[in-house]
């Protein structure tokens, strides 16, 4: 089923937050490697490393030490502007606070990224893909939380990105919506192939994944690779 | 480190209070800058006023200056003893008070001189002078003491000689003294609107020497008057007319028509005007201003907020801390304002003893001033935190913990289907505003008024500029104005027509008079000018010339709105010269004048109705500017010319005057104006990024560019600012209007009138101050760091 092809290449990936004795070591040296299509889930304590590793591979920030390679291209040595292109072209995120634009509909926050992509879906197919296809003229604070939430998944994959971060995003919601978000995720993940890389403290969707990483004091403590992904409807939360 | 163990000494909302101004520095040195501009101009204006109130008080009654002076023609001294004996007269004296002509090396034109006479080896007991340098000149000497400002623009000092012609006969003055006079501290002269001292000087004489010359001896020309503090005024004056009537008295006058004082005094009320209209304003500004950070604080702390009261803060508590937090803001304010408007009020109040020739000033504005700007700041702190806690405090904990839920901008549901044709940042921009209609109107309205109080402060100049303008370049075209000793056939006209270098001529008849409606009156000297006026020309409100009405009097709108008189009302003119007639004639015109309340009469009518047939009291002349100097020889040698004016040296003079009065003052105005509204615009935008900031780091994660978001964000900005222009432009001008209204005098009318420049200046600033602005946003957007714009909950 996997694309034998690498997604990223992680390298010594060290990251140094503050100095001298308020020194945080938030990454220690994390090596790993991650091919298109998978889907790998990052579970860990808060504080482990597993949100910046997904920052750091996602664009948002950058290491003291090491390097990302994402498709044979270092991350690491790109400037502002290039890391800007490298998350329009290729990056979907999905928050746990889905941070969504509270002035712009539910189509309307979808297209804000359909309107920058090179070959998006359309925003109304983006929507149907999440099950949201009935609200697409609703405002944010018309939806209820795992709407939005679906909305948010909506918006990161209508540019067809290359990989999605999830960081926590069944984080704020019930296990009945989180269920369907899962559901929403995974549907995505299928239909177009995405890599997937998701943060969570919930042991429960592990199962869901190609590979669970273990992150524990800013590194991989272990791997686990699932032998068969399990589907959302087979998961207890 | 040591801030960290100070910090600990505090309790936690004091902690809290430190740190939040720690991290808000820029902004709250902003709101304090905005308001400390209030305050200066607070202390500056009323501080100067009070100073120079002070001042004249003090300088008036140390160099008893006159209340009442009585101009006559001539009177036998032997009259005095009447004037003594007035009701509520406590002290009279008898002087001579004359014109003459001095020839300054200097100058090529004649240099007029209005010279008085002291009583001889001794200093008056009323008008006393302040002698700087020198001595009263000896008796029957022809020594002179000169006014300072004359003896500085000519560089004279005691001992020097200057040439006069008194009375048609040439004569050197040495000088003995150099003084200061209380009733000379405007010194105008007749006809002009400006002091100008290399034009115009006040000299003193020995009365048997200055009587001689003039054919006075044993007489006077003008009593002076000090008054008991119970007298009335109106009864003495009539009294001392009735004795001064057979010797042609023209009508005694109080200090308060004393043309000196009331220049002061027009001063004094355009600065009260201002001082009491431009503070508020700016203070308000600042209330806002603090109100809109304030608000926005709160709102983003709902949370904490929530906490605190979860914790068992009573409300009081927390809006006690914000009020501590308004509280340093405003107490930076206060005391930058304070020691600013010191610095300031103490400049501007040097210009003014410099300008006014005061022997001593010292500024002090008095506490009260300070702490009524305390006061006004203080509350407009304390309102601005007030309105901002009321609707987070009442919420519940619970409440007030939950992050807000999305900003519902449903209501706005049937315009966003509408707005297809909008992309998506213009479409964000718009809704924004839209869904926050009180905020955008304020931060427009902020602006906006930034802006207006930019242009009010310009408007001064440009009033002022229109007044100049207007004055020589519509109503007085002549180069010259020539007044005569005693009034001349009219033949002198052709005379001076036939010099070589004189293009035309036209004649004048001036006398003075009281003018009476009703039961109001005016001293007021009549102009009687020719028609078809080419050289000194009357208009109306269109700028368009218009002759004097025959068979009328044509009144300036000053004077008509003094008198409460217009068109077809008959008013009284009691003429004090010649033949003393009286008359009831009706007002014919009224036309808009700037300087002065003068009134105009056909030069015909007028001299029949004088029994003057044919008599010219001066000459309006307009030469050519190479025979210019040869002019002023021939006008210094004609005894019959007793006064010489310029208008090339009236305009500059007035020019200067203003630029350096009125020019110091808008200059600061102008200064503060321009930080306030920098400030308004400054604070808005930075605002607006902390609010934003999550939306901000959302649309970089999608991949959004710095420049892509900058549009979003800074387009609100640019759209609140440009909708503030036009809005800005308008208030100015109604506040310029305001201000005008109120400062003119009988004296001024000051003109409404915003020039382009003054538009553009404003304009320029608030866009600059935009730029500028959005170019500090701008690095903050790039510097953002998404990670945490993400974390922190809305």
């Amino acid at each position: 089923m996997l694309n034998s092809s690498t997604c990223f290449e992680v390298t010594g990936l060290t990251k140094i937050y503050g100095e001298g004795s308020a020194q945080v070591r938030a990454l220690r040296g994390v090596d790993v490697t991650i091919r298109d299509g998978e889907v790998i889930v990052l579970l860990g304590p808060s504080g482990s490393g597993k949100s910046t590793l997904l920052n750091i591979l996602g664009g948002l920030d950058t290491p003291t030490d090491g390097h990302v390679f994402y498709h044979g291209v270092d991350l690491t040595t790109m400037s502002d502007r290039d890391l800007t292109s490298y998350r329009r072209d290729n990056v979907g995120f999905v928050f746990q606070n889905y941070n969504l634009m509270p002035g712009l509909t539910a189509e309307e926050n979808v297209e804000l990224v359909t309107e920058i992509a090179a070959n998006p879906l359309k925003a109304a197919e983006a929507l149907e893909l999440v099950g949201l296809g009935e609200r697409l003229r609703h405002f944010p604070s018309e939806l209820s939380g795992g709407e939005q939430q679906r909305v948010a998944i909506a918006r990161a994959i209508a540019k067809r990105p290359g990989v999605l971060f999830c960081d926590e995003p069944t984080g704020a919601l019930d296990s009945t919506t989180s269920l369907k978000v899962l559901r929403a995720l995974n549907r995505v993940v299928e239909e177009l192939g995405t890599t997937m890389l998701m943060v969570t403290h919930h042991q429960g969707i592990a199962p869901l994944a190609h590979r669970v990483l273990h992150f524990k004091d800013g590194s991989v403590d272990r791997e686990v690779i699932n032998e068969t992904r399990a589907r959302p409807e087979d998961i207890h939360l | 480190m040591i801030r960290g163990h100070l910090i600990k000494l505090f309790k936690p909302l004091n902690r809290k209070l430190l740190r939040d101004i720690n991290l808000m520095w820029g902004q709250v040195l902003a709101v304090s800058l905005v308001l400390g501009c209030g305050v200066a101009i607070y202390v500056m204006m009323n501080g100067t006023l009070a100073s120079l109130k002070d001042t004249l008080a003090a300088y008036y009654s140390r160099y008893d200056m006159a209340d009442v002076w009585a101009p006559a023609r001539r009177a036998p001294l032997q009259q005095m003893e009447h004037l003594k004996n007035i009701p509520g007269v406590r002290l009279a004296e008898g002087r001579i008070s004359v014109g003459g002509i001095l020839d300054m090396p200097l100058e090529a034109e004649p240099v007029r001189a209005k010279i008085m006479s002291l009583p001889d080896g001794r200093m008056p007991r009323i008008n006393a002078l302040f002698l700087k340098a020198g001595s009263l000149p000896e008796r029957g000497s022809e020594q002179v003491v000169i006014a300072d400002d004359f003896a500085e623009a000519h560089s004279l000092r005691v001992g020097d000689e200057v040439q006069a012609t008194l009375y048609g006969v040439r004569r050197t003055l040495k000088i003995s003294g150099v003084a200061l006079a209380p009733e000379f501290i405007y010194s105008i002269a007749p006809g002009e609107m400006i002091p100008n001292a290399r034009r115009y000087a006040i000299m003193w004489m020995g009365y048997e020497a200055l009587g001689h010359a003039y054919n006075m001896d044993g007489a006077f020309n003008e009593a002076v008057f000090l008054l008991d503090r119970s007298a009335s005024v109106p009864e003495v004056l009539a009294r001392i007319d009735v004795v001064l009537d057979p010797y042609g008295g023209i009508g005694a006058y109080h200090r308060d028509d004393q043309l000196s004082d009331e220049f002061l005094q027009s001063e004094f009320t355009t600065l009260d005007t201002l001082g009491g209209l431009l503070p508020p304003i700016f203070l308000g500004v600042a209330a806002f201003l603090l109100n809109m950070v304030v608000t926005r604080i709160v709102e983003q702390e709902r949370e904490q907020i929530g906490l605190m009261k979860a914790f068992g803060y009573r409300p009081s508590a927390i809006v006690w801390h914000y009020l501590r937090f308004a509280g340093i803001i405003v107490l930076i304010g206060v005391l930058g304002g304070w020691l600013a408007g010191y610095r300031m009020g103490g400049g501007m109040a040097n210009i003014y003893k410099d300008f006014y020739k005061f022997p001593i000033l010292i500024f002090d504005p008095g506490l009260g001033i300070y702490l009524r700007a305390a006061v006004f700041a203080g509350v407009a702190g304390v309102l601005g935190v007030l309105l901002a806690v009321r609707k987070t405090i009442s919420l519940r904990p619970a409440v007030a913990m939950a992050p807000p839920a999305p900003t519902d901008y449903s209501r706005l549901g049937r315009f966003a289907s509408k707005a297809r044709w909008m992309d998506q940042g213009l479409r964000m921009i718009v809704r924004h505003i839209a869904r926050w209609p009180g905020r955008s109107a304020l931060t427009c309205l902020g602006v906006a008024m930034g802006m207006a109080i930019m242009i009010g402060a310009q408007s001064g100049r440009d009033a002022i500029n229109l007044m100049i303008a207007t004055q020589f370049e519509l109503v007085s075209r002549q180069d010259l104005t020539v007044a005569f000793t005693e009034k001349q056939d009219p033949v002198i006209i052709n005379e001076l027509m036939a010099q070589k270098g004189v293009i035309a001529a036209e004649p004048f008849l001036a006398a003075p008079a009281t003018i009476r409606f009703g039961h109001r009156s005016r001293h007021q000297g009549v102009t009687g000018v020719v028609q078809n006026a080419n050289l000194n020309v009357l208009i109306n409100q269109y700028d368009q010339a218009v002759n004097p009405s025959p068979q009328g009097v044509t009144l300036s709108e000053s004077l008509a709105t003094a008198l409460a008189a217009g068109p077809g009302d008959l008013i009284t003119l009691e003429f004090k010269d010649g033949l003393r007639k009286s008359e009831r004639l009706p007002v014919m015109k009224v036309v808009p004048t700037y300087l002065g309340t003068p009134a105009y009469m056909d030069i015909d009518d007028m001299s029949t109705l004088l029994r003057e047939c044919d008599r010219v009291s001066g000459a309006y002349l307009l030469v050519d500017a190479h025979e210019l100097e040869r002019i002023y020889g021939l006008l210094k040698d004609m005894p019959t010319v007793a006064a010489v004016s310029t208008n090339q040296s009236s305009r500059k003079a007035m020019s200067d005057t203003m630029d350096e009065t009125m020019g110091t003052m808008t200059f600061f105005n102008s200064l503060f104006a321009s930080l306030i509204a920098i400030g308004v615009v400054f604070s808005g935008a930075r605002i607006s990024f902390y609010e934003r900031q999550r939306e901000i780091a959302s649309l970089r994660v999608l991949g959004f560019t710095v420049a892509e978001v900058n549009a979003v964000l800074l387009g609100e900005l640019a759209v609140l600012t440009f909708l503030a222009l036009p809005l800005g432009a308008y208030l100015g001008y109604q506040l310029a209007l305001f201000i005008h209204t109120n400062m003119s005098s009988e004296l001024f009318r000051v003109p409404t009138t915003v020039s382009n420049w003054s538009f553009a200046y404003a304009t320029t600033v608030i866009i600059l101050a935009a730029v500028v602005s959005a170019a500090v946003i701008a690095r903050q957007v790039a510097k953002l760091n998404l990670v945490m714009a993400l974390k922190t909950r809305e």
